[in-house]
């Protein structure tokens, strides 16, 4: 499961529709966020290649989004939680 | 996942897209969940946008990333690169144990035996044909402690100045473009300077797809400000270029006459600043190979040759739109971003200097959003290697090898014997493979870095690394992850990165920000650091470098940092108040900052944002607030160049009629070692493609997803074509990142140099295309 949060710069003056267009694809939800000319976007996804591409192809393509940007990315169940690489040291 | 930690992570997401941009949604918070979250601060390893990310770990795994909000410049946005680096670290095939090659291959060994053999092939190189035999060839990745170490070591220790890395191959232009018009290296301004520009000028760089944060911030600026101007100057329709008011497309290497023509239309309709340029400006030529001063009249009689019908005609850019963007450019306040286009040329310093130009006459320069600004490709090629004076000619914060006095100065700071840094720059990236083709070079250490890749011409120099021939030279590669160039090493040093080492990166607004260390390295690899610590103890023990001149000084990289600040004090790049506690509470800090309590520097060589204008060495009294002191410049004046507008090494000709140009997608980052390693990447581009303008596909009979055989004089490739009318007639566009064999475009490409950057032409070269 992969979880991404992201924001998109969209023309604000169709802002409306824009979002509705967003809501029509799949583990994308919207939320608002105080720019008006940005709406938030949350995207689950069962991997992070899927949601990646909801990410980078999908949501580019809908009309009046000029640019996607993602600002926080959870892979926990992408790894086994017993992995060995990178033991962890203190970070001060 | 269980529903209530699924609602964590929704819940936490929401809450840091909301801390960036701003607004009500419901966080984790407001929601009461607590986050078992142990955040860090850190940086991103991609490019030299140093945005600033914050690394989650969870169950001693790192799992989570996001943008940082509190950092100063990129407050909290990341690119889609970035979401991969928690992954691109935990990569299976990352290099584990060292490995030394052995009947042909390359066999598991001991640290140990993999640091002895290294220590003595060097050793002996250096006592059977002297210090100049062998070389260092480093990296825009590696941490600025690490780059100062290798050179301190290699100019030092060993006594040789044979001392590169990569940024040779994308930064050089830029550097000889800023040191010739300003006397030192790195940008005046910083991107505090997008939040206050009128007109953008983006010469030679997709900042849509190599720097997007960057690119967000132009166009949050296009949202604030309605009438704001976007000028391209690229003969290819990027990204950016569809966003433009102006796009000028040049054919590709003939950019430096639309510049001059601008320069030309500025002062015919009275556009230029004269106060400024009686102030702080002066102007040169260059006569029997000498810079000569001139005067501004003689400038003026220079550019009246290059009206905007001349340029037309020479370049194919309509001369209205020359006018339009020149007027433009002066109206400002004018930011220009430049990049690779401008500078992987052989007139890649020429070219830095014409748009320096434009802003020294108009004086859009060193107020708020008027600037120059290169646009940096690695994270670290500007603080690593740039400022700790890492390549072959320059010593730490400004000093170069030909000047005694600072090789004097760098001398007494590193302990060493008068006369053991050499007068004589080393040899250049180029050179130096050329060298090691010949066996001259006979044993080379390469660390971070995947030249058999990212070369250009790559063929004579994949096998001057790798042929087996009786003398061959000596190669050992320090890395994280399999690349090209370890495929043909002696012995392969496998490699901490990113989140494995502590450290500082210093990026493209003359910002150095701390990365800690949050996990050790998997296997038995270690830190670059420390490879280079155990090289040099070897070393002073085979008696090539004086006992204890390493191994005495430094145990970790804070020693090493203390010591790179003393190197900056009273230089132009005065960093003595960042103490390493200082980095690792802030959000990085700029340099100027010569005390403790100082904030840093967002504008240079300005009164009352510069600190060395206060006091100090540089330190100017007589003028006032706002004003204006090019102090590292000879006679305090930045210099506009008289050049001539000379094109490419190689044009388009009968026998090779296309030009091909080079360079990135935004999901792949340089020679995809990093990035090839996330298969959602790998995925977004399994495979290059050559960008073919539709005109140039019906005359070829090539439709998008056909091989197009691309041939130049030195090699070929059979890439799929994508027909799309980006690349302007006549031209092919081509990303580098893929290694396999059939489309390795770095087979092709001309390893032509500029004189004085010594950067090879990787944007222009004449290729044949024919359907395969
Ligand atoms: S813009 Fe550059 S530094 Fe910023 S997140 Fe993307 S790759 Fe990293």
């Amino acid at each position: 499961m992969t979880v991404i949060g992201a924001c998109a710069r969209i023309d604000s003056s169709d802002a409306v529709g824009i979002r509705e267009r967003l809501a029509t694809l799949g583990g994308v939800s919207t939320f608002d966020l105080d720019d008006p000319g940005r709406v938030g976007l949350l995207i689950e996804s069962e991997s992070l290649d899927a949601a990646h591409q909801t990410l980078c192809e999908e949501i580019k393509l809908v009309a009046g989004v000029m640019a996607v940007w993602p600002i926080y990315v959870d892979t926990e169940q992408d790894e086994p939680p017993d992995s060995t690489r990178g033991s962890p040291v203190d970070t001060r | 996942m269980e529903g209530t930690r699924r609602e964590f992570i929704k819940a936490a997401a929401t809450t840091a897209v909301v801390s960036v941009v701003g607004g009500t949604a419901v966080t984790a918070e407001v929601r009461g969940l607590s986050d078992p979250t142990k955040w860090i601060k850190s940086v991103c390893r991609f490019c030299g946008t140093g945005c600033g990310v914050l690394l989650g770990v969870r169950k001693n795994q790192l799992v989570s990333l996001r943008g940082d909000p509190e950092h100063p410049t990129t407050k909290g946005l990341v690119c889609a690169k970035a979401l991969f680096l928690p992954k691109i670290v935990r990569s299976e095939d990352r290099l584990t144990h060292p490995m030394i090659r052995k009947n042909g291959k390359l066999a598991r060994a001991s640290w140990d035996e993999a640091m002895s053999l290294v220590a003595k092939k060097f050793a002996g190189a250096i006592k059977q044909h002297g210090a100049d035999s062998v070389a260092y060839y480093g990296s825009g990745q590696a941490l600025s402690e690490e780059s100062y170490l290798a050179n301190r070591l290699f100019k030092g220790g060993i006594g040789t100045n044979n001392v590169e890395g990569n940024p040779r191959l994308c930064m050089a232009s830029a550097v000889g473009g800023y040191v010739t018009s300003f006397g030192k290296d790195e940008p005046m301004g910083s991107y505090d300077d997008i939040e206050h520009a009128g007109v953008f000028f983006l010469v030679g760089s997709n900042t849509a797809e190599c720097h997007p944060v960057i690119f967000d911030q132009i166009l949050a600026r296009r949202q604030a400000k309605r009438d704001l101007q976007v000028i391209v100057l690229d003969p290819r329709m990027s990204p950016v270029g569809a966003m433009a008011d102006i796009h000028l497309n040049p054919e590709p290497g003939q950019d430096l006459i639309v510049l001059h023509a601008m320069a030309h239309v500025i002062i015919r309709d009275g556009r230029y600043d004269s106060g400024f340029i009686d102030k702080n400006v002066q102007f040169k030529a260059v006569k029997d190979k000498k810079p000569v001063k001139v005067s501004f009249d003689q400038y003026r009689e220079f550019v009246a040759q290059y009206t905007p019908e001349r340029a037309e005609r020479a370049c194919g850019v309509n001369a209205e739109k020359i006018v339009q963007a020149a007027h433009r450019f002066a109206a400002g306040p004018t930011m220009s971003f430049s990049t690779m286009g401008l500078n992987q040329r052989t007139r890649g310093v020429w070219a830095n200097n014409l748009m320096h130009n434009l802003h020294l006459i108009t004086g859009q320069i060193g107020k708020p959003g008027a600037t120059p600004f290169s646009l940096t490709g690695q994270p670290n090629a500007c603080g690593g290697v740039r400022d700790t004076g890492s390549l072959c000619h320059i010593l730490p914060y400004g000093r170069v090898v030909k000047k005694a006095e600072h090789r004097a100065q760098m001398e007494k700071l590193w302990g060493c014997k008068p006369g053991t840094i050499k007068p004589k720059p080393g040899l250049h990236t180029i050179a130096m493979f050329r060298a090691l083709a010949k066996d001259k070079v006979k044993a080379m250490l390469v660390l971070t870095t995947n030249p058999a890749h990212s070369l250009p011409n790559a063929s004579p120099y994949i096998d001057a690394m790798g042929k087996a021939r009786p003398n061959k030279p000596f190669i050992a590669v320090i890395d994280a992850y399999p690349t090209m160039t370890t495929e043909l090493a002696d012995v392969v040093l496998p490699a901490g990165m990113w989140s494995e080492k502590a450290g500082v990166f210093g990026m493209s607004e003359r910002r150095y920000q701390y990365q800690p260390k949050i996990s050790n390295p998997p296997g038995e690899a270690r830190s670059d650091f420390d490879v280079l610590l155990d090289f040099a103890a070897r070393l002073e023990g085979h008696g090539v470098v004086p006992a204890g001149y390493i191994s005495s000084k430094f145990k970790n990289t804070d020693d090493v940092w203390d010591e790179m600040r003393l190197a900056s004090k009273d230089t132009a790049y005065d960093f003595m108040g960042m103490t390493r506690d200082r980095l690792r509470k802030e959000r990085g800090l700029r340099w100027p900052a010569p005390t403790t309590d100082h904030p840093g520097t967002a504008r240079r060589f300005v009164k009352g944002e510069d600190p060395l204008l206060d006091s100090g060495p540089y330190a100017d009294n007589s003028i006032g607030k706002g004003e204006t002191n090019f102090y590292a410049a000879p006679d305090n004046r930045a210099t506009v160049w008289l050049r001539p507008p000379k094109g490419p090494a190689e044009p388009a000709d009968a026998e090779y009629p296309y030009v091909l140009s080079t360079g990135r997608v935004l999901e792949h980052w340089h020679t995809g070692t990093m990035t090839m390693r996330a298969d959602e990447l790998k995925r977004a581009y399994p495979e290059s493609f050559v960008e073919i303008n539709p005109a140039d596909a019906k005359d070829l009979g090539v439709r998008s997803g056909d091989p197009v055989r691309i041939t130049s004089r030195r090699g070929e490739a059979v890439i799929k074509a994508r027909v799309v009318d980006m690349p302007r007639p006549g031209m092919v566009f081509v990303p580098f990142h893929w290694e396999a064999e059939a489309g390795f475009i770095n087979r092709v490409t001309i390893d032509a140099f500029d004189p004085g950057s010594k950067q090879p032409e990787f944007k222009i070269c004449a290729v044949k295309l024919a359907k395969a």
